[in-house]
């Protein structure tokens, strides 16, 4: 029973770094600094414009910031939050990143 | 089939493996605690699993969870059923990881892995190290191979120019042409871990493995100034260290002189007796032909988990801080 729970624990693994190919995100895959992006957070939340500070209590990520892994965990995040937590408010979100030094691009993301 | 499954508490079953399990459990404990930071159980936020959302607002299942892991650290970093409690520790991460998004991280991740294994290890199980590290290497390396920035080498070029600039990296790219600076340093981050993880799943030359996952985790480490990675360096450092052919070595008989500062400092920290110490004698000088081959200096330091241990905790102790040290002075 023990190595059957070790082997669907190493398939399992394995699965995700399978899965990761089909997938833009990069969860579960052992992709550590793949990609370097650094983004800026613009949320307007029912007409306020939020701070940084604002940002970071939101979505428990900083405003301006740097991720790692991809880019798309940025906005699976801010997306996820407005869809469960934040599906009350009215929220416009603007995410300006640019991924490994690239020209920058924005990804948008509205309720209103 | 009848399924039967009982609770072992006793710690004779990983008494027989010669593998430094207790080492790196403690060393897990060493890093949730002061590289991760984690000191209780959160709540769940933007969990993976929607439906853990339904724990949110029960604060009393984390006050006894916050328990737990500080239990399950204590009990672990003593060596008491360390195995059992490494489950329970491993469990809380996965737990963590999988009820916050943000708080995901391939390093958290790992760490949960490996007190899992640890865990779940019994003698003659040491291949689910290989495999665990095996994968960790190859997925990092399949998933660059496939990333077109890093084929053409547009990541390295914007990680040494901006992130972790470099003015050696800037002043050698100037001189060398057609990108070949960031493409050999993109290339070789491939064929290197994947290298590696292949390598993982042999038992061969298993002491140059492990001196190879250092330097390369080391070597990053300086190229970035000590910024990149140091919780990687020290995960690997240590989890790697599970690698060495521990069952070979135990016991082996390591002669030294009385003079020898080295190996009397090198003894001085075998607290387990790993080796057996004998003080040199040319007519007791016997040794196996294997062994002559390899450096006995590089195996008395390497196979010393207590200094192999406290050298990761300086260098890493030295990367988080540097900017500290260097204000010093």
């Amino acid at each position: 029973m023990r190595r059957v729970i070790i082997s669907a624990f190493f398939l399992i693994q394995l699965i995700g770094i399978i899965y990761s190919r089909f997938m833009e995100e990069r969860y579960f895959c052992w992709a550590p600094f793949d990609q370097i992006s650094l983004y800026e957070i613009k949320s307007t939340v029912n007409g306020v414009v939020f701070s940084p500070e604002e940002i970071k209590s939101r979505y428990n990520l900083q405003g301006n910031g740097r991720e790692n892994r991809s880019i798309h965990h940025v906005f699976s995040i801010i997306k996820q939050y407005e869809e469960s937590y934040g599906k009350e408010d009215k929220v416009v979100v603007k995410v300006i990143y640019s991924t490994n030094g690239k020209a920058k691009e924005e990804w948008n993301f509205s309720t209103e | 089939m009848e399924f039967q499954y009982r609770v072992n508490f006793s710690s004779a079953i990983q008494q027989d493996s010669a593998l430094p399990l207790l080492f790196v459990a403690r060393m897990m404990v060493i890093f949730l605690l002061w590289i991760r930071g984690m000191d209780n159980i959160l709540p769940p936020f933007l969990p993976f699993l929607e439906s853990l959302n339904l724990l949110r607002g029960q604060g009393w299942l984390f006050f006894l969870l916050d328990w737990l892991y500080w239990i399950s650290l204590l009990m672990v970093f003593v060596g008491f059923r360390y195995y059992f409690f490494s489950l329970v520790l491993a469990a809380l991460v996965f737990f963590s990881i999988i009820s916050s998004k943000p708080q995901f991280s391939n390093s958290f991740l790992y760490s949960g892995c490996i007190l899992f294994l640890v865990g779940m290890h019994r003698p003659g199980m040491d291949w689910i190290f290989r495999i665990q590290i095996a994968l960790l290497y190859l997925g990092a390396g399949f998933n660059k191979l496939f990333d077109p920035d890093w084929i053409s080498g547009q990541y390295f070029d914007f990680f040494f120019s901006e992130p972790y600039r470099n003015s050696l990296y800037l002043t050698l790219s100037s001189l060398i042409p057609e990108r070949g600076l960031v493409l050999f340093f993109s290339y070789s981050s491939i064929v290197a871990e994947l290298g590696l993880g292949a390598w993982a799943l042999l038992k061969k030359r298993r002491i140059l493995l492990v001196l190879l996952i250092n330097f390369f985790h080391i070597s990053m480490l300086f190229l970035t100034l000590g910024e990149l990675s140091y919780i990687f360096y020290f995960l690997m450092a240590v989890s790697s260290y599970l690698l060495l052919p521990w069952e070979e070595m135990k016991g082996m008989v390591i002669p030294y002189s009385q003079e020898s500062q080295y190996f009397s400092f090198v003894k001085f920290w075998d607290f387990d007796r790993f080796f057996n110490w004998k003080v040199f004698d040319r007519q007791i000088f016997v040794f196996d032909n294997k062994k002559n081959s390899l450096s006995l200096q590089l195996i008395s330091i390497l196979f010393s988990k207590y200094l192999y241990g406290f050298l990761i905790l300086i260098l890493v102790f030295i990367c988080r801080y540097k900017h500290n040290l260097l204000a010093l002075f």
